[in-house]
């Protein structure tokens, strides 16, 4: 159950961690389904010489799959996003080396509220590859004083406020298997030093429409990305009620399926 | 002085970290000069740990320690932030005992007020250094943790000592700078930890501002003959501070 201060602290910095909510048998099993899509997926290609990355994901395996449908899991968008929400996309992330600051970058905000449910399935800290967060920068000011930091930049002279990315002022949302961190993508966001073939995997959710504005701006998000806002068949077709629910509405708005 | 990155750092951010300012030989002058200060207001008597000792109009009481005030390195930049003509407001010492829960020391007025920090000993996250929230210091996200005041629990669901933060890890010759209306807190720290602190204002330009000023100077500055060093340095640019006081009503 996901208190009122609960709420209020994600409203007011932008995510909330969740300790220890799955057990260790069940980080093992969420472990060896995510390293057998990723063995599926990489061919013959070597492993671990590149981020590998693929959507969609918890789809993809029996025990993954059943997680958004999961209590434990499935509180969260229901509380923060309210019942009407749905399912963006799924993600499974074998990671190289830092991610750079971003977060509502682009075009800005996004006008529909969302959050990403990550599963990191390697004790993560400040200097290895946890997530690092800007307390609060989810929330649009102007003038916006972090613009520098919004979008992704690889470059390696880079140097926001005058020191290196991983000296900006953060904080180190650390972590062990078995937690959950939740955050709105909006929220400043950055990784540095981790190791490579990390797990970090997700599900994603976005609160339900309430306008026109809001579903000409998820028609928009549709035609730009290949996975996002496209249901998985099975998702589709699921046995379980709430699973289909939460990806009716893609499917309502007329959004193609996934292969899978 | 400040870079263009750094200005822009303290004013996205709220505060800013310079490191390894002052030399050890310094840091030893001051550190000196400090207990001397403290263990005078205590008449001698052994610092118990009970409680928290602090000593307002503290750098004022010695011409070595006034030496702060103006020095380049803390002077530039407050003329930097704050513009040629800023108010010197007040330092004060202190033996800090325990933690110090969130607050701020100001409130939003538009009218700034800077605290620069000097901490005489080692702190890290988890033994008293500084905690701040990044941002906090503008409103509207300034005000939007007010529950943080709350006397039981910061309302977010956490302890007050996880509260999301920026950690101000600080060795002797670093120099903390921040915005007074920063939410900001210190946890874990042992008894006894020195930390000096001055605090810098601009030049009121409204009316209301002025009041402000007026009011807080006679609320934190302890006047008599112990700040004689500081209002009768000798040295140029101190007595251009002390005369802007004077000039503003706040000094004979």
């Amino acid at each position: 159950m996901i208190t009122a201060e609960q709420v209020a602290h994600f409203r007011t910095f932008g995510f909330l961690v969740f300790r220890q909510l799955f057990t260790p048998d069940e980080v093992d099993l969420m472990r060896r389904e995510a390293l057998e899509i990723m063995a599926e997926e990489r061919g013959d290609a070597v492993p671990g010489e590149k981020w590998e990355a693929v959507q969609p994901f918890l789809e993809r395996k029996p025990f993954l799959a059943s997680l958004v449908d999961d209590d434990r899991v499935h509180q969260i968008p229901e509380t923060l996003l309210g019942p009407d929400f749905f399912l963006e996309g799924t993600e499974g992330n074998l990671h190289m080396g830092s991610t750079p600051w971003h977060g509502a970058g682009g075009t800005g905000p996004s006008p529909i509220p969302h959050i990403k449910v990550t599963f990191y399935l390697d004790p993560v800290s400040r200097d290895s590859g946890c997530l690092r967060v800007i307390p609060g920068s989810h929330v649009s000011e102007r003038p916006d004083v972090y613009a520098s930091l919004r979008d992704r930049t690889y470059d390696d002279d880079f140097m926001p406020f005058g020191v290196a990315p991983s000296e900006v002022p953060h904080y180190a949302l650390e972590s062990e298997p078995g937690d959950l961190v939740v955050f709105t993508e909006d929220l400043l966001h950055a990784s540095f030093g981790g190791k490579a073939g990390r797990h970090q995997h997700a599900c994603s959710f976005m609160a339900g429409p309430k306008t026109e504005a809001d579903v000409e701006w998820l028609r928009g998000v549709y035609k730009r990305y290949r996975f996002a806002l496209h249901p998985s068949r099975s998702f589709v077709n699921s046995e379980r009620p709430r699973i289909r629910r939460m990806v009716s509405k893609l499917v309502e708005l007329g959004f193609e399926e996934g292969n899978c | 002085m400040l870079t263009v990155g750094q200005l822009a750092a303290f004013e996205a951010f709220g505060f800013l970290r310079l490191g390894a300012v002052f030399s050890a030989r310094e840091m030893g002058d001051i550190r000196r000069e400090f207990d001397d200060v403290l263990e005078e207001d205590r008449d001698g008597r052994r610092f118990t740990g009970d409680e928290r000792q602090m000593v307002q109009s503290f750098v004022e009481r010695r011409a070595a320690l006034s030496r702060l005030i103006d020095d380049d390195r803390i002077y530039g930049p407050m003329v930097q932030v704050l513009g040629p003509d800023l108010v010197w407001l007040t330092s004060d010492g202190n033996l800090y005992v325990g933690d110090t829960d969130w607050h701020h020391d100001a409130t939003v007025k538009g009218y700034p007020q800077i605290k620069v920090a000097l901490y005489l000993d080692p702190v890290g996250r988890d033994t008293g250094c500084l905690r701040v929230i990044p941002g906090s210091h503008t409103p509207p996200y300034h005000h939007t943790l007010e529950p943080l005041s709350a006397s039981d629990s910061p309302g977010f669901g956490v302890a007050s000592a996880d509260v999301p933060c920026a950690y101000l890890e600080s060795e002797p010759g670093d120099v903390v700078m921040f915005h007074q209306t920063m939410w900001h807190a210190s946890f874990g720290g042992g008894a006894g930890r020195r930390i000096l602190a001055l605090s810098f204002a601009p030049y009121p330009t409204t009316d209301a501002h002025a009041a402000y000023l007026r009011s807080l100077y006679a609320a934190v500055v302890v006047k008599g003959r112990s700040r004689e060093p500081f209002l009768h340095s000798g040295r140029p640019r101190l007595e251009s501070v002390v005369s802007r006081l004077r000039a503003l009503g706040l000094e004979d």
